[in-house]
């Protein structure tokens, strides 16, 4: 997790673990790893993000793109967000197009 | 009033935060908050790194303060580069649906829903961004 992030494939599920910070320093590499998924035909892709701390639109931006671009109809599930990141995906109107939850069964 | 300048390149970008981070650690401000604007500040400095100068490059100048009377944090962001006034960007649409859904303007977006106040102003040839947020 040398950058802060680990993406799991199983069938059609992309489980994408987020740590401590995903800013302008890592967050294209992440992007670059989320466009591997492009044409996987996958139905979820799952942030686990207990352990995330920050986020900025740098990071909000690669979940964005993981919504457009890997497929119309993935679902995009946020799992395990502390009270902090939870608002910033509501203040920038993320919450209506990631579902959020605490935790995430397969 | 604490100040450092830099060249504005990638490379500066960690150091640029931890001199926001060390300034905020002894300023009393929740760690939601802590990280808020810490979210606000990576906007402003990265269009700067990024967009502000072309290939000759040029420098970034942070100045943070406490304020009293009320008690406020101050951040200034400041270049020489391009007249850009980043707040005359429209806003996304953050009710548009996912497909329709802009990539650009979230950040300084971000950063004007987070601070208490964010004015840019154009002096000696320099951009200004100063952005303030009330200590509670």
């Amino acid at each position: 997790m040398g950058n802060n992030f680990s993406i799991e494939v199983s069938g059609t599920v992309a489980k994408v673990t987020l740590v401590d910070k995903i800013d302008t320093t890592n967050a294209p590499a992440l992007a670059d790893e989320l466009k591997k998924l492009i044409g996987k035909n996958l139905e979820r892709v799952v942030f686990l993000v207990k352990d995330l701390k920050y986020i900025s639109s740098a990071g909000l931006r690669a979940i964005v793109f993981a919504k457009q671009k890997i497929g119309q109809n993935v679902q995009v599930y946020l799992i395990g967000a502390a009270k902090e990141i939870h608002n910033i995906f509501k203040m920038t109107g993320f919450d209506s197009f990631v579902k959020i939850q605490d935790t995430y069964e397969d | 009033m604490e100040k450092l300048e830099l060249p504005a390149v990638e490379e500066n970008f960690a150091a640029l935060m931890n001199f926001l981070e060390e300034r905020l650690d002894r300023s009393g401000l929740d760690s939601e908050n802590l990280m808020l604007i810490k979210i606000a500040f990576e906007e402003i400095i990265v269009n700067v790194i990024h967009y502000a100068y072309g290939a000759d490059g040029g420098s970034i100048c942070v100045l943070i303060d406490f304020l009293e009377d009320p008690k406020r944090l101050f951040i200034e962001v400041r270049d020489r580069g391009v007249p850009f006034n980043p707040l005359e960007r429209a806003d996304p649409d953050i009710h548009a649906s996912v497909e329709e859904r802009a990539i650009g303007g979230l950040g300084i977006f971000m950063t004007k829903k987070i601070m208490d106040s964010v004015t840019y102003r154009r002096e000696d040839e320099t951009n200004i961004l100063t952005m303030i947020e009330a200590i509670r």
